[in-house]
Order: C-alpha cells, then structure tokens, then sequence
C-alpha cells in the first residue's frame, strides 16, 4: 500500500521557525484554473508544499430542492435533468425510481423494455462523461494529444445519445411509468457498431495510460487518498473505488435493468494505487466496461411496450432512491404526500460526498498538482448544443435554423471567407 | 420479490439491543428500513452496527419539516454493506429535534468525520443545529444572507407558492 509521500521543507531563511507563521495562504477559485464551473478553494502552503485547503461552495446553488415542491412530477423530471449538464439523465432515473418505488407498492409495474433502454441511456452517458474527464485530465496535465483524440472518440457515444433522444445534453427520454421513445433494429445496429470501436479504442487508451510516461510522472503518487481516510470522508464513486474500496450502487444496490441477468457479468473496478493514476485507470476500465454493458442490454433486450400509463397522484410514503452517477453515488429522497406534487425533495449529489476528500488529498502535495488532483474528482460542464441561432441584422428577429455537422462546417468556411477572417 | 430475510433479522436484532429506545423500525420494502430514534441515540446505533455488521458507510444526512411543523434529520446509512456479492441493505433513521426554534442534534462528526459536509448542507438550508460539529459555518448560501433564515422550511415562500397562496384566498 502507498503511503502518504513525505516531502522535505527548507526551513525559511530568516526568523525563528517556532515562532513565526511560515504559512501563507492562497485563494484558487471561485474562478478556477483547472474547472470550467465556480469552487472556492483556500489553500495554506508552506513554500510550495500544500498544509491545508477549505472548500466553499454553493457559487452555483439555483434551489432546486425548493423549487421542485411547487412543481409537479413531470415537471420536475424536466427540472432535475437541469441540476447537472454531463449527468443528466442519472437525476431524472433517479426521480423516476423514487416515484416507481412508491408506486410498486400498490403493484404498479415498469414495462421491462423500458427499464433496457434506460440503462442504455446510463451507460451512453457514463462512456462520454468518463472520456470527457479522460480528455480534461489530460489537458490539465499538458497532455493535449490525448484530450483531442479522447474528445473525437467522444462524438461516437454523442452521437449515439442524439440519434436515441433527440439531444445532446439532456436527454428528456424519461417519464413516470416508462421511456418516452422506442429504439428500432437499425439503432441497435449502429451502436453495436459503435460501441465496437469504442471499447477497441478505450482498450487503446488502457494500454497508453499504463505505460506512457507523460501521463505516470505527473499523476503517480499524487493526491494519495488512503482507503482508511476515503471510509471516514464518505467518499463514493470512481474516487473510493480507485481508493479500493469496493462500493458501487449498480452492483449493491441494482436498480433499472442492473438487477438481472446483468449482475452476473457485472465487475467492480478498483485499483490500490490511491493515486491521481488510479483514479485514470478506473475511470477508463470503467468505460470499457460500460461498453460490455451495453452490447449485453442490446443483445438481450426483450419486446414489449415502452411505457405504461401511470397515476398522476403518488401515495404518501417516503423513500430512498440510490443511483450510480459517473461521479459516483446520487441520492434521491422524495416524501410524496398524495398529490401531484412532492411535499420534499432531498438530493445528495456525489461531489458535496468527495469535497471533503479533496482536501485531504492535496495535503503534502504541491501547488502545482492541486489542479490535477481537483479534477481527479471529475469536474462538471455542460457541452453545447449543436443548433445555432442566427439573428436577422435588419429585422433582429432570432431565425433558428438545425444545422447538420456538413453545414455547419461550410457556414463556417463561407462567413471566414465573408469577413476576411476575424478582423473586417 | 424476496422474502426480506435479512431485513427481517436486522429489524429484530436492533429491537433486541436497541427496546424502548426504538420509537419506530420496520421493514419498508427489498433492501430499506426505516427507524426513529430520539436524539442522542442514533450514534449509539451507528456504533452498534458499525460493531456488529461492519457498516461504514453514511450514504447522506436529509433534513426535513414535517407537516406538523417538527424540524428532523434523516440519516441514510448502509446498515448492512454488501459483502460476498449479496446487495447492501440502507437503513433510514429519523431523528427529530424538540422544536421549531431549538433545533438541537447531536453531531455524526465523533464516530464519521466525513458526515461534517451533510450536518453543514442542513445547518444552511434548514436550520439544524448540530452540537458537536467543529466548523458549522455557511457552506451553501453566501455569507451576507440574513441570520435565521433557513430557506427549505416550509414557512419560506417562493414568489411562485405566495401567488398560488393569493389565488387560493381569491377562490375562497
């Protein structure tokens, strides 16, 4: 087991060390060399060796929780997709399994198509959220080859996520009872396909990450999280598995489709090096995975219809909905009280879980790598959306149009050519 | 569905050790169980079970107001953590604090440090004042929001639930 990496301080020069503060502090964020979203991190370093660091949050705190007890459960199944950008479609099954669960009572029952394609959807959105940390990572360690190319594989599992839902982000495929769309034969051949390539690639990747040393030096031994000290902290997800702690929802806790035939093949990753390397190598067997999943839920999938109709109503109880978010465990606890609308909302959302590890992480590691180590966590932002809006000069009337990638690209080329470039 | 064995055994053994001290403990549905204890005494079944079934892991820490206007927090614990592939069983204990205005509970952070995160979330949004947690500062609403304001409580208004109120009136 690794132990915390001790490093030597050169006693300051003038002054007596015992009775003179040497340490200084530092503010990183709110906003954040290494995230694309507000965090505050105070930091006390010592010369460049990191003594301590207080997270503060909330610079991004909307009221959620509030705001979904005057709303009704469909609805609030729009608004919940919105709490987070990359792990969308999680919140929204993770809602919909709190009101099923009430609703089984009663013996309400899920088509078991539906519960298929949700898991498709879970898994889709594990593999681009993954391979988009796998790319940010790797910015942030200069590594700017790996984040290009991990970014293209990306598109594959973008556009898959698209061509199901609809969209891009968030996927809106959800509703009380069942899925919203149907998959067709031709759907499911294209993700074999891709999904194929994918996990050809990911595999690639492996291989890259355990013997590429731009990527070993800067993250082995970095941000060491101890699996006694990731107990304490409550730590979840990708974050305690890469501390080897066996702990994942989908496998302890099955929910949708993860309770079935599924949870014979099913693999908990961890890996013991409770590094920032560890955390890389789970994350990318994790996404290898996912793709295995995948190609089982689609080779398995059963007929049937997608969606059954469900009381508008959800009997007074009160229960805990526990799901797998990429970032590790989300807690949906929803008190209905008869109505159409929830009485309380309660969501735990893995990073409040990890915030508290990451600062012990940084502990005794320097300045430099605290930008890495904070996004060993995964940061979170959303992506765009591919429709563009164009606004009428003389009109200024916004005329939307949905532009393919081909013309989107030769938009491009014809308003560079226009404008001779940026400077007119 | 199962026959909830293992439900059933946690449920009976923490009556066996626990008696009067538990106001309330069934067997809610596969792999839930809800339970009440009075204010000191969760700590002392968290130790139980971390003794007994090896639990470690505190899933999260939800704070309620109930309709009848009692402030309480919601512990959600692995009381059972999975082991030799069998599922994690969670046990949701409810502990309620003696009033509206003292909202006293016994902080986590003695047996579980990591629970400091979710004691703050609560002592922000809805007003819960957990003794024993050594930095109880603001980590959600900003640092200039009014004192004793506690925005999940039922008796903060959005603007959306007074016009819903003023339309009610109207009807009425």
């Amino acid at each position: 087991m690794a132990e915390k990496k001790k490093i030597k301080v050169a006693s300051p020069q003038t002054g007596c060390a015992a009775c003179m503060p040497n340490t200084m502090f530092i503010p990183l964020g709110p906003q954040h060399p290494a995230l694309k979203e507000p965090t505050h991190f105070l930091i006390e370093v010592e010369g460049e060796v990191i003594v301590n660091a207080t997270p503060r949050i909330g610079y991004v705190h909307r009221g959620i929780e509030k705001l979904a007890e005057t709303k009704t459960y469909s609805a609030d199944l729009t608004l919940v997709e919105r709490v987070c950008g990359i792990c969308s479609h999680v919140h929204s099954i993770s809602l919909v399994n709190a009101a099923e669960n009430i609703l089984a009572l009663d013996g309400f029952e899920v088509p078991e198509r539906a519960q298929f394609i949700r898991t498709i959807v879970l898994e889709l959105e594990r593999i681009h959220s993954h391979v988009l940390w796998l790319g940010v990572a790797a910015h942030e360690i200069g590594f700017d080859t790996l984040f290009m190319l991990s970014w293209r594989d990306r598109e594959l599992t973008m556009d898959l996520l698209e061509d199901i839902s609809g969209n891009r982000v968030n996927y809106a495929i959800n509703e009380v009872g069942g899925t919203r769309r149907d998959i067709n034969q031709q759907q499911i051949d294209k993700m074999l396909k891709y999904m194929h390539i994918t996990k050809e690639r990911m595999i690639r990747y492996k291989d890259i990450c355990l013997a590429e040393d731009t990527i070993r030096l800067r993250t082995q031994d970095v941000g060491i999280l101890l699996p006694s000290k990731a107990r304490e902290l409550c730590t979840v997800g990708p974050t305690a598995r890469s501390s080897g702690l066996a702990i994942d929802v989908r496998y302890d806790d099955p929910y949708s489709a993860y309770g079935g035939g599924l949870r014979d093949i099913f693999n908990v990753i961890t890996f013991d090096t409770n590094d920032v390397f560890s955390r890389v190598v789970v994350r990318i067997l994790e996404t290898v995975e996912a793709c295995d999943y995948i190609i089982w839920l689609l080779e398995n999938m059963p007929d049937g219809p997608v969606f059954k109709k469900a009381p508008r109503k959800i009997p007074e109880a009160r229960v805990l909905s526990r799901t797998e978010a990429p970032r590790g465990e989300l807690i949906h606890y929803l008190w209905s009280n008869n109505t159409n609308k929830p009485y309380r909302l309660k969501i735990t959302t893995p990073t409040l879980s990890n915030i508290m590890s990451v600062s012990e992480m940084m502990k005794g590691d320097y300045l430099a790598d605290s930008t890495i180590t904070l996004a060993s966590i995964d940061p979170c932002f959303s992506c765009e959306d591919r429709t563009i809006t164009i606004i009428n000069k003389d009109r200024r009337k916004p005329k939307i149009t949905n532009m393919t990638e081909t013309a989107l690209r030769q938009y491009s080329k014809d308003w560079y050519d226009a404008n001779k470039g940026w400077k007119k | 569905m199962s026959e909830l064995k293992d439900e059933k055994k946690i449920v009976a053994a923490l009556k066996q050790k626990f008696g009067d001290k538990l106001l309330e403990a069934e067997v809610q549905q596969e792999r839930r169980i809800t339970a009440k204890v009075a204010d000191p005494d969760q700590l002392e079944i968290i130790a139980f079970a971390m003794e007994k079934w090896n639990a470690w892991h505190l899933v999260a820490i939800s704070s309620i107001d109930k309709p009848d206007g009692t402030i309480g927090a919601v512990y959600h614990f692995d009381v059972r953590p999975p082991f030799d592939g069998l599922p994690a069983i969670t046990l949701n204990l409810e502990v309620e604090c003696a009033n509206r205005d003292d909202t006293k509970l016994t902080s986590l952070y003695s047996i579980i440090p990591g629970a400091e995160v979710f004691e703050r979330e609560a002592h922000d949004l809805m007003g819960i004042n957990f003794v024993g947690n050594p930095n109880l500062e603001r980590l959600i609403l900003p640092d200039d929001f009014p004192d004793g304001v506690y925005p999940l409580r039922k008796d903060f208004l959005l603007e959306i639930q007074k016009e819903e109120l003023a339309k009610k009136a109207k009807k009425k």
